[in-house]
C-alpha cells in the first residue's frame, strides 16, 4: 500500500516537471478565395429586353417598339347619366272623399314608359339594348298615409340573369303628423336593358310597373283621405354599360396623347444606321361601328412628323359581330416610313418622346346599319406605334459606369489582392477603369486601367482582362466601393446582334493571419 | 534528457511496486467446475480517465497549448490523418463498483449490483470543416465542402444497477437505473459550402442544433439560473462467459446500460437553418448589399427556432463488448476484443499478450484501434497484494501521458484505469 501511494507522489512530482511555459499567442495564415460581384452587362442595360429581338446567324438584332395609346379608349361608348324619376301621386282632387283602403288589395297599379333621351351628347343616337357591368337603382317612398302599405317597383324590360329587375318595400304608417319612409336599393350589375318598348320596334324606351297595396299587417281599417300624397322617387346610378346595341351617332371625339418612345438607351453619342427600319402605326377597330382617323399633328421632341398622307382622313371599316361574337376585327396600317417621310430622320436623334393630335369620328357614314352598331366595352379599339430598328449603331463614349459595395471584412494582417476579371463579347475594343475607393478617413483611392480587345458574339469570340489591385487590412478592413466605368468607340455604325456582353467579376485573394491569445 | 528521466522513473516505479510482490492471480475461475463454492462474492472498485482521437495529437496539442505560429508543416499532418472524412476525439471519466453477494441459501444463485458515474463525451467534426478552419478556402474552388456529421456531445451519467449472479456459471443479469444528470448536444445534421471552380458563384447551407438538458430559470432580476435537469432511464447489464472444458479458452460477452433513457421535457433547444447561393457576395459581415438583392442572384433561407424540449426517448450510451482469451500456458495469455457503443464513432478492437511470472503478477501489452482513434498500445499490470485483493493498473497510450514532451508527439489519446478486485472467497 505504501508503494501505491510512494507512486502516486512520485507521479505528482513528475507532473511539476510538465509545468506550463511562458505561452505566445497561437497564430496561423488561412487562404481567403471570396467571391464579390459577378454581374453581367448586355444590351440589357441599356434596351429593356421586351423591346430587343436578338439577331441571330449574325444578322444585327432590332429594337422593336410597340408603343399602345391607352387614351384611344372609352369615350366612344354612349354614357348612362344618373337618372331620378320622381312622382309625387297626391289624392287632392283625385278623391271625392276619404275612402278606406281594402288590406290585400291593389289600389295603385300604374305602367309608364321611360324615354331615354340623352345618349351622345346631342347626337341622334339611339339604343335598342345595353348591358350594365355597374349600377344600381334606388326607390325611396314618403306616404303621408296612415296605414301600411306594400310597394313594389318593376323594370320590366330589364332582366338579371333572365329575371325581371323590381323592388319591393313595406311603407310604414304615418303617424302623428310625420310620413312613412322607406327605401330600398337593387344590383343592376349584369342587368340587361331592352329598350325596344312593348312593340319591340321602339328605341330608348323602357316600362316600369308601380303597384301600391294596403298590407296585411294592419290590425285597423284605415282611409285614403284627400289630403293624402305618396311620393315615389327612383334612382339610377352609376351605371356602366358593358355592351350596347343601336345606333352611336355621328360623334367627334378627340385624342391628345403623348408616349415616352426611347427614355433607357444610355449610349454615348450614337449614330444609327437605319437601313432596313420600318416605322408603321396600326389601328386596330373591334366596334360594330366605322370610324375615321384624323391626325392633326404627330411630333417627336417637338419635332413634326413630315408625311405625304399621314394627315389625310383615315376610314376603317365596322368590325364584324355576330349574336355578340366577334368574328373579324378590321385594321388599318399606315407605313411611316413611306417615301417623303422625314421620320428615320427623327429616330437618328433617338427622341424621347412622341406626341400625336387628332380625332376620331365615330359612324362618319351615318346610321347606315339602321340600329345595329354595336360595341363591347372588353374590346376597346387599339393603336400602336411599331418601330424596327436594326442594332448597327456607333458609339463613342462611357457605356456603362458601375458601382459595386464591398462590406466592411475582417480579415486581420490581409495580404492579398481584389481581382477584376472582365470578359467581353462586344466587337470593339472596352476601356476598363477601375477605383477602389476605401471607406477610411482618407478616402483612399486605388486606380488602375486596362485594355480589353474587341471579341465577337457571333462567332463567339471571348476577350478577356484582369485587373488587379494590391489590399492589405488597412484597404480590406473598412470596406469601400468599386467603381467600374467601360469606355468603348466605334469607327461608324457596328452591327450588334445582342447576344454581346461583357463579365465583370469581382474576388478578393489572399491570406491573413487569425491570433488566438 | 528529462523526458527519459521521467519515462524511467515512472516504468521504474510502476514495475517495482508490482514485481515486490509474487505470484499471480487467476480471477476467472472456470465457470463448469462444480467444486467450487463462494462464500462472499466478487467486487471491485474501479476509477478511470481515458481520451482518445485519430487525428489531434498531442504534438498537435502541445502545439496549441505553447502558441506560436501554427504552419502547413504541422497542420499538413494532421488534415492527412483524417480517415474517411472525419477527426474524432472522445473519452470518459467515472467510477464504477461492482458487487456480488453470497448465494442464496440452496442456491447457486447470488445478489449482484453495481453503482457508478461517467462523464462521457464526443466531438466529431470533417476533414471540410478543419480544413476551412485552419487553411481557409483558397484550394477550395469547384468542390463541396461537406460539414454534415459535425457535432459534440457530453454529459454525466449516475448509474445503480441490481441482479442475480450464477455463481456455477458466473452470468450475469443485472436491471440498471440510470440518471443523466445533465448534458449539452450540438450537431450540424446538414451543411456544406459550396465555390464554383471560377470563383464566380457561392452557395452555403447550414443546418444545425443544439440542446442543453439543464433547467434554466430567469429571475426576476434577468440574469438566468441554470440547475440540473436529471433524466432517468433503464436498461439492462449483463455478462455470459464461456469457457471450454477441453481447451484452454475462454469467451465472455458484455453488455452495459442497454435499455432507454427517457428524457424529461424543459431542455433548452435551438435549431438554425440557413442557406443562401450568390453569384457575388461578400461572405463576412453585413453582407447583404441592395445590389446582389436587386440583381435578384441572391437567394436566402434562414430560420431560427428556439424553446423547449418535449418529453422524448432517447438510447442509453450502452456497451456491448465480446472477449476471447486463449491461455496456452500458465505463463501466457493471448487476448482479443471487440467493443461497440458508449458514442464511439467506430468499433473498438483491441487484442494483445499477458504475461504471469508469478502467481502475484501479472503484464500485459495490448494494440488497440478503433473507438475514436487510431492504432494505439496499451500496457496493463495486475498485482495480488493481499490473498484475495487484486489491484490492476491499465494505461493506454502510456507515451500520451507525457504533455508538452517530443516524446509524446505522435500519441493520440491517452488513458489511466485503476481497479482494485476482490476475488471471490472460496470454501
Amino acid at each position: 500500500m505504501n508503494k501505491i501511494k510512494l507512486s502516486l507522489v512520485l507521479l505528482s512530482v513528475a507532473a511539476v516537471f510538465v509545468s506550463c511555459e511562458d505561452r505566445e499567442p497561437l497564430s496561423w495564415n488561412t487562404e481567403i478565395f471570396l467571391p464579390l460581384v459577378d454581374d453581367n452587362i448586355t444590351w440589357s442595360s441599356s434596351i429593356p429586353d421586351s423591346l430587343l429581338e436578338f439577331g441571330e446567324g449574325g444578322e444585327p438584332a432590332r429594337m422593336l417598339y410597340k408603343i399602345p395609346f391607352g387614351e384611344f379608349s372609352a369615350d366612344y361608348l354612349p354614357t348612362l347619366p344618373d337618372t331620378l324619376i320622381e312622382e309625387n301621386m297626391s289624392m287632392e282632387g283625385n278623391l271625392p272623399s276619404d275612402v278606406p283602403v281594402p288590406l290585400g288589395d291593389l289600389f295603385v297599379n300604374e305602367t309608364d314608359e321611360i324615354v331615354f333621351s340623352s345618349f351622345g351628347e346631342g347626337s341622334d343616337a339611339y339604343l335598342k339594348e345595353f348591358s350594365l357591368s355597374a349600377g344600381y337603382m334606388r326607390l325611396s317612398v314618403e306616404s303621408s298615409v296612415e296605414g301600411i302599405l306594400d310597394m313594389a317597383y318593376y323594370l320590366n324590360s330589364v332582366t338579371v340573369d333572365g329575371v325581371m329587375s323590381g323592388i319591393q318595400l313595406e311603407v310604414p304608417a304615418a303617424q302623428d303628423g310625420v310620413n312613412g319612409f322607406a327605401t330600398e336599393t337593387l344590383d343592376l350589375a349584369g342587368a340587361i336593358f331592352d329598350l325596344s318598348g312593348e312593340n319591340g320596334f321602339s328605341e330608348n324606351v323602357m316600362t316600369s310597373t308601380f303597384t301600391t297595396t294596403g298590407s296585411t299587417l294592419n290590425t285597423e281599417v284605415f282611409y285614403l283621405t284627400t289630403t293624402d300624397s305618396m311620393l315615389v322617387e327612383i334612382e339610377l346610378i352609376d351605371l356602366t354599360i358593358e355592351t350596347a346595341k343601336g345606333y352611336f351617332g355621328q360623334v367627334d371625339i378627340p385624342f391628345d396623347s403623348e408616349v415616352t418612345l426611347i427614355d433607357t438607351i444610355t449610349i454615348p453619342n450614337p449614330i444609327l444606321d437605319l437601313e432596313g427600319a420600318s416605322a408603321k402605326l396600326t389601328i386596330d377597330n373591334y366596334i360594330g361601328a366605322e370610324l375615321r382617323l384624323k391626325f392633326d399633328e404627330v411630333s417627336m421632341d417637338d419635332q413634326l412628323l413630315e408625311h405625304p398622307s399621314f394627315y389625310g382622313v383615315h376610314d376603317i371599316a365596322r368590325a364584324y359581330w355576330i349574336d355578340e361574337t366577334l368574328i373579324n376585327h378590321t385594321s388599318l396600317e399606315l407605313d411611316l416610313g413611306e417615301t417623303g417621310s422625314n421620320i428615320f430622320d427623327l429616330i437618328e436623334t433617338f427622341p424621347h418622346d412622341l406626341a400625336m393630335f387628332g380625332s376620331v369620328q365615330l359612324n362618319p357614314f351615318g346610321d347606315v346599319s339602321l340600329g345595329y352598331d354595336y360595341i363591347n366595352n372588353a374590346y376597346p379599339p387599339k393603336l400602336e406605334l411599331e418601330l424596327e430598328i436594326p442594332l448597327k449603331l456607333g458609339l463613342d463614349g462611357v457605356v456603362l459606369e458601375e458601382v459595386y459595395i464591398i462590406d466592411p471584412m475582417d480579415f486581420p494582417k490581409f495580404d492579398g489582392r481584389l481581382l477584376v476579371d472582365l470578359t467581353s463579347t462586344f466587337p470593339v475594343e472596352v476601356i476598363a477603369d477601375i477605383d477602389y475607393v476605401v471607406n477610411d478617413e482618407d478616402g483612399t483611392i486605388v486606380s488602375i486601367s486596362g485594355n480589353i480587345d474587341a471579341g465577337s458574339a457571333y462567332p463567339e469570340v471571348s476577350q478577356h482582362g484582369l485587373l488587379v489591385i494590391p489590399l492589405n487590412e488597412e484597404t480590406v478592413s473598412p470596406g469601400g466601393s468599386v467603381h467600374v466605368s467601360l469606355t468603348a468607340s466605334t469607327e461608324g455604325a457596328v452591327t450588334f446582334t445582342g447576344y454581346e456582353n461583357v463579365r465583370v467579376q469581382i474576388r478578393i485573394e489572399g491570406t491573413q493571419l487569425i491570433e488566438v491569445d | 534528457m528529462l523526458d527519459y528521466r521521467l519515462i524511467f522513473s515512472t516504468t521504474f516505479l510502476a514495475l517495482c511496486s508490482l514485481a515486490s510482490s509474487a505470484n499471480v492471480l487467476t480471477v476467472v475461475v472456470n465457470p463448469d467446475s462444480t467444486e467450487i463454492k463462494r462464500e462472499k462474492g466478487g467486487a471491485s472498485l474501479s476509477f478511470w480517465a481515458t481520451q482518445s482521437g485519430n487525428v489531434i495529437s498531442t504534438g498537435f496539442a502541445n502545439n496549441l497549448a505553447n502558441g506560436g505560429f501554427i504552419g502547413h508543416d504541422i497542420l499538413d499532418p494532421i488534415l492527412e490523418s483524417h480517415t474517411g472524412g472525419f477527426g474524432y476525439v472522445g473519452g470518459s471519466v467515472g467510477w464504477e463498483k461492482v458487487w456480488t453477494s453470497k448465494p442464496f441459501k440452496g442456491s447457486d444463485l447470488a445478489l449482484c449490483g453495481s453503482m457508478g458515474s461517467e462523464a462521457l463525451y464526443d466531438v466529431r467534426w470533417t476533414s471540410d470543416m478543419f480544413e476551412l478552419l485552419w487553411y481557409g478556402n483558397g484550394g477550395h474552388t469547384g468542390r463541396v465542402d461537406v460539414f454534415s456529421g459535425t457535432g459534440v456531445r457530453a454529459g454525466v451519467f449516475n448509474r445503480f444497477g441490481l441482479g442475480l449472479e450464477s455463481v456455477k456459471t458466473q452470468q450475469r443479469l443485472e436491471v440498471s437505473v440510470i440518471q443523466r444528470l445533465g448534458g449539452v448536444e450540438w450537431s450540424i445534421p446538414y451543411g456544406y459550402l459550396w465555390l464554383s471552380e471560377d470563383a464566380d458563384s457561392l452557395a452555403s447551407y447550414l443546418q444545425t442544433e443544439g440542446r442543453l438538458h439543464a433547467s434554466i430559470d430567469s429571475t426576476d432580476s434577468g440574469e438566468p439560473s441554470i440547475g440540473f435537469l436529471p433524466s432517468y432511464g433503464i436498461g439492462i447489464s449483463g455478462t455470459l462467459p464461456l469457457a471450454s472444458e477441453t481447451l484452454p479458452i475462454r469467451f465472455e460477452i458484455n453488455f452495459k446500460d442497454v435499455g432507454l433513457l427517457f428524457e424529461n421535457e424543459g431542455s433548452s433547444v435551438a435549431w438554425f437553418q440557413e442557406g443562401f447561393s450568390t453569384t457575388g457576395l461578400p461572405l463576412y459581415g453585413d453582407s447583404l448589399t441592395i445590389e446582389s438583392i436587386s440583381n435578384g442572384d441572391l437567394a436566402t433561407d434562414s430560420l431560427l427556432l428556439t424553446g423547449s424540449s418535449v418529453k422524448r426517448m432517447t438510447l442509453l450510451p450502452s456497451i456491448l463488448s465480446a472477449e476471447f482469451v486463449y491461455e496456452p500456458s500458465e505463463k501466457f495469455m493471448f487476448q482479443m476484443s471487440v467493443k461497440s457503443g458508449g458514442w464511439m464513432p467506430e468499433l473498438l478492437y483491441s487484442a494483445g499478450i499477458g504475461w504471469i511470472p508469478s502467481d502475484r503478477i501479472a503484464l500485459g501489452v495490448e494494440g488497440r484501434y478503433g473507438g475514436w482513434g487510431g492504432l494505439r498500445s496499451a500496457i496493463w499490470a495486475k498485482l495480488r497484494y493481499s490473498n484475495r485483493r487484486i489491484l490492476v493498473v491499465q494505461i493506454e497510450s502510456p507515451l500520451g501521458l507525457f504533455f508538452n514532451k517530443e516524446i509524446s508527439n505522435n500519441t493520440y489519446g491517452r488513458g489511466v484505469t485503476l481497479r482494485l478486485e476482490r476475488i471471490a472467497s472460496k470454501r
